[in-house]
């Protein structure tokens, strides 16, 4: 229970004084810096031959020893310098179903000195090492667990350059603007389309006779509403178009979904949308907070994978900061 | 996540060059297949970087430890010594690093390394072997930052730069924390390094002894004095007094006395002066000696010692020795007095121990020494004289390749039959003559003559001045000193002996590349006096900087008042402010901005105050007609800046950059 409370006002204290942002400079405030194991060994191995210097009463030997200690001081200031001033820009992060690894995008800019060995990344994910004189690129992938609003939480920049004796570490949070759809559950079939006993499923019944006329194919229409005949004939392709075209379409909605909780029910419903998207199937999503209308299309996709992703967003808690 | 780093190839040969490096100062110390091991190690590595070798199996691994373990057990008698760890440390550098992969073990070769230096330190530390260790260090840190370092790519010399940057960084630390923090006393008694083969002077002289000595130009010690300097026929340095002859050997005598029965206080003094011994009177020559390391107490006095200087014994035969074997070099300053020419009385003990002969042998000798001594009228300064004369007028020859004289007989084959000796023949030779006649006599070792620096007031003596010469005893006047030698060959003791051997043998035959050798060559002549000029500094200064030294230093700096506080705040205030400077110039160093880059970075500042920043990755451009959307007023000079500005970036010349500050100045 300590440590937890511990934790959380560490990540409280860690979040005023390096607030979420889209760039960040680290200097004095962001950065920590304490000694790595080697370091204390080092020490130690200086205490050696300082104790070796007084027993032989050996001038050099001391000197050695006070040379290494010097080493030891300067070797703060320098890793501390590696990354003093490194301006950290999030550019873009693309959206991802989660449980994929979403490839954030940074650029590090080193403003005028040239750094060694600075490693970037979260916690548990994938990390890389820079050496660059200018600006960098870097695109690293990180596991996204949780759908909403992407919450990376805190990523880890660090170096022991030169020598290894210390560890200079900052904890930056870039506020994201990639959105984490739920991750699709594609185990259950699709419902059919003349709905499951839903009053809407049932007055679409005659819906396919209200014909209404032609327009010229686009490559999103459904390939059963294509003239075939007409083609046959003229050799134009054709979109019937009807009335209501709810004949056919598919509607989604929570209630429908199997599963036990919200978030199975969600990827059901998201497994669902890829499925009609890739057949080709209109369908309409309906959730107790918002209605989006039968269509299909990339768009309409998105539209509702969006709508799945925030579906009751930020009454629970979102993704935990990782911070270790 | 640093056991699992690898370590890069500029890393691998950093530290392979770092143990061959390491390797060299210690290689006397350490036994022959360590050293060995050491370069299998080394070519093995080398082999693998080149793709040819393979990782030994852990067999052969555990077989090579076997092995150095089993040549450090049977090399060192006893066991726990420095020469030991050090074989132990140089054996764990070689096996380590021919099995090292990840980060962690290169860290673990590189803090040997560090160890090696620091035991190599504590064998010697003349300037040659401290510029040649910090070089080493160099080496270290380049295969540390190498480690370090991501790419593996970036070329080796930059590391070493980056060593040296870091080295001349530390530099002004060190050298505040090695004037100002503290000496620690020693903790416990360590082993000292061993340093019985040193080439030097012994107690024990067979002729021949002395002319092995000849053949080395090691430095023996250098008397730096603070008035006059003796002429170098009067520079005979004492070291030893060999008063006991078995017919082949001169040795002293030290612990048959207390067999005789006879208080070791009538020996050995630890006063300042003994009274009754003999009458002292003012030195003409106040001098401070800092001998090398010879392992052994003996301490060396111009003449024969009146009193005893700082941890000393006094000894009746007139020489002085350390409390203990002298293991490291030492610093002792003889400012007092010596033995009036004429001195007190001799007891029957110590008559009837300078006329002690073997009983045998030499009888050709014998009656020889006792016809001149009935010749002289029983005197024995005429003796003596008649003596010197023998040699002079005979046809004897100073020579440092004696023929070898037997046992029984030894004098006198070399008196009438080889008569070709270096000094020790000639030495022994008198002093046998002079006892046969019962004359009290002995034969003084140490060294005559010694290379004079007018500019630091100092003799330097080195080894192939060892010397051995005679004293004899003479009621009313004390013991006097003749030197055989000088009868036969008087360049040895007026100018060394180089000029006394002439050109019919190699002088330092060994050492072909001595400097010493080549003093006529001009230029090296005088590399070699400024060098050794700058090592006695060194040595003076550095080295000899030690618990006392320092305190005197900084009382006479800081002032007596509190002087620990002052030395803590001093030590504290200088730390924080060496740290200070480091850290501004490292991290708020400004960086070099072009004109134009000026001139951008003031318009950027303008256009600050008027609120407009630009965005991370905004072009010039774009930025400039962002602000002419938002402010009109400024708009057309803005945009003319800006593009005069691209302009100029292409083709940086005056023209632009004079044009862009007349701009600036318009907004």
């Amino acid at each position: 229970m300590l440590k937890l409370e511990i934790k959380r006002r560490y990540l409280k204290w860690l979040d005023r004084r390096i607030p979420p942002a889209s760039h960040i400079t680290l200097d004095q405030k962001q950065i920590f810096i304490l000694p790595t194991k080697g370091g204390y060994i080092w020490l130690a191995v200086v205490a050696l031959i300082f104790i070796l210097a007084a027993n032989y009463a050996n001038s050099l030997a001391f000197g050695l020893s006070f040379f290494m200690i010097s080493l030891f001081m300067l070797s703060i200031l320098h890793t501390w310098r590696n990354l003093a001033g490194i301006t950290l820009v999030s550019k873009s992060a693309e959206s991802r179903h989660a449980g994929e690894l979403i490839p954030i995008k940074l650029l590090l800019q080193s403003s005028g000195r040239s750094r060694h060995a600075v490693k970037l990344g979260w916690p548990d994910n994938e990390q890389v090492a820079y050496s660059f004189i200018k600006n960098q690129d870097s695109t690293l992938l990180v596991q996204a667990n949780v759908r909403g609003w992407f919450q990376p939480g805190r990523m880890r920049v660090e170096s022991v350059y030169p020598l290894g004796f210390c560890r200079a570490w900052s904890w930056v949070q870039f506020d994201s603007q990639a959105l984490i759809y739920p991750k699709p559950d594609f185990s259950h079939p699709l419902p059919s389309s003349r709905g499951a006993g839903d009053e809407t499923g049932v007055q679409t019944q005659s819906g396919q006779d209200d014909f209404a006329g032609f327009r010229r194919y686009k490559t999103s229409d459904l390939s059963g509403h294509v003239d075939w005949k007409g083609y046959a004939r003229t050799n134009e392709l054709n979109t019937k178009l009807f009335e209501e075209p709810i004949g056919s379409q598919i509607k989604l909605s929570l209630q429908l979904a199997p599963g036990g909780g919200l978030e199975e029910k969600l990827s059901v419903l998201t497994g669902w949308c890829l499925q009609c998207e890739s057949t080709n199937k209109p369908y309409c999503l309906s959730l107790p907070d918002k209605e989006v209308a039968a269509n299909i299309g990339r768009q309409h996709l998105k539209e509702c994978l969006e709508a799945l992703a925030l579906f009751s967003y930020g009454k629970k808690e979102s993704g935990g900061t990782h911070v270790s | 996540m640093l056991a699992s780093a690898l370590v890069s190839r500029a890393s691998t040969l950093w530290l392979i060059a770092a143990l061959l490096l390491v390797l060299l100062p210690v290689w006397k110390q350490v036994p022959a297949i360590i050293i060995l091991l050491g370069c299998f190690s080394a070519g093995w590595r080398i082999a693998i970087l080149l793709g040819r070798g393979h990782w030994l199996p852990l067999w052969l691994r555990f077989g090579l430890i076997l092995i150095a373990l089993g040549s450090v057990g049977l090399s060192f008698k006893p066991l726990i010594s420095l020469e030991s760890s050090v074989s132990i440390l140089a054996a764990g550098y070689a096996l380590k690093l021919l099995e090292m992969r990840s980060q962690r073990d290169a860290l673990v070769v590189v803090y040997i390394g560090y160890f090696l230096v620091a035991t190599a330190v504590l064998f010697s530390q003349t300037l040659l072997q401290a510029g040649y260790l910090m070089f080493c260090l160099l080496i270290l840190i380049a295969a540390q930052q190498g480690l370090f370092r991501s790419s593996g790519s970036t070329p080796v010399t930059s590391s070493f730069k980056f060593a040296g940057a870091l080295a001349l960084q530390a530099v002004p630390l060190t050298i505040l924390l090695f004037v100002l923090v503290p000496r620690m006393g020693p903790l416990w008694s360590v082993p000292l390094p061993d340093s019985s083969a040193r080439t030097g002077l012994t107690d024990a002289m067979t002729p021949g002894d002395i002319a092995r000595l000849s053949r080395s130009d090691e430095l023996v010690f250098r008397a730096r004095f603070s008035g006059d300097v003796p002429l170098a026929n009067q520079r005979y340095w004492r070291a030893v007094v060999l008063d006991q002859f078995d017919g082949k050997t001169w040795k002293q005598s030290d612990q048959s006395f207390s067999e005789a029965g006879l208080p070791r206080t009538n020996w050995i003094s630890q006063q300042p002066e003994k009274s009754g011994w003999w009458v002292n009177r003012e030195s003409r020559y106040q001098y401070e000696v800092m001998m090398e390391p010879t392992g052994r107490p003996w301490l060396y006095t111009l003449g024969a010692a009146g009193a005893v200087t700082e941890n000393s014994f006094f000894f009746r035969t007139m020489r002085l020795e350390a409390d203990q074997p002298v293991d490291s070099r030492l610093l002792y300053s003889m400012d007092g007095v010596v033995p009036q020419p004429r001195s007190i009385s001799m007891p029957d003990w110590l008559t009837e121990l300078n006329t002690q002969i073997p009983d045998v042998g030499n009888d050709r000798s014998r009656q020889y020494a006792l016809k001149v001594f009935n010749q002289s009228g029983q005197d024995p300064v005429k003796m003596a004289g008649q003596l010197l004369s023998f040699f002079r007028q005979n046809n004897f020859y100073y020579t440092l390749s004696p023929p070898l004289y037997d046992d029984i007989s030894s004098v006198d084959q070399f008196l009438f039959e080889g008569q070709k000796g270096f000094c020790a023949h000639y030495a022994g030779a008198f002093v046998y003559l002079m006892r046969s006649a019962g004359v009290p006599a002995r034969v003084i070792g140490g060294y005559q003559g010694g290379e004079f620096k007018e500019d630091g007031n100092l003799i330097q003596v080195r080894q192939f001045d060892a010397h051995a010469w005679a004293e004899i005893w003479v009621a009313g006047q004390g013991w006097l000193r003749f030197d055989p030698t000088a009868a036969v060959s008087p360049q040895r003791v007026e100018s060394g002996l180089e000029a006394a051997i002439g050109g019919s043998e190699t002088f330092l035959p060994d050492s072909p590349l001595s400097l010493y050798r080549y003093r006529e060559l001009g230029i090296l002549n005088k590399v070699r006096l400024a060098f050794e000029k700058a090592e006695y500094q060194w040595q003076r200064s550095v080295v000899n900087f030690k618990k006392d030294e320092q305190e005197t230093f900084l009382r006479d700096l800081l002032g007596d008042k509190d002087f620990y506080w002052r030395q803590a705040v001093v030590l504290t205030f200088g730390v924080s402010l060496t740290l200070l400077i480091l850290s501004l110039t490292l991290l708020y160093r400004r960086q070099r901005l072009s004109p134009l880059q000026k001139i951008y970075s003031r318009f950027l500042k303008k256009m600050a105050r008027r609120g407009f920043v630009p965005e991370v990755g905004e072009a010039e451009l774009s930025f400039a007609r962002r602000i002419s959307k938002w402010d009109d007023s400024i708009a057309e000079p803005v945009m003319a800046f800006c593009q005069t500005y691209i302009k100029a970036a292409y083709k940086e010349s005056d023209i632009e950059i004079a044009e862009l500050k007349r701009l600036l100045a318009g907004f």
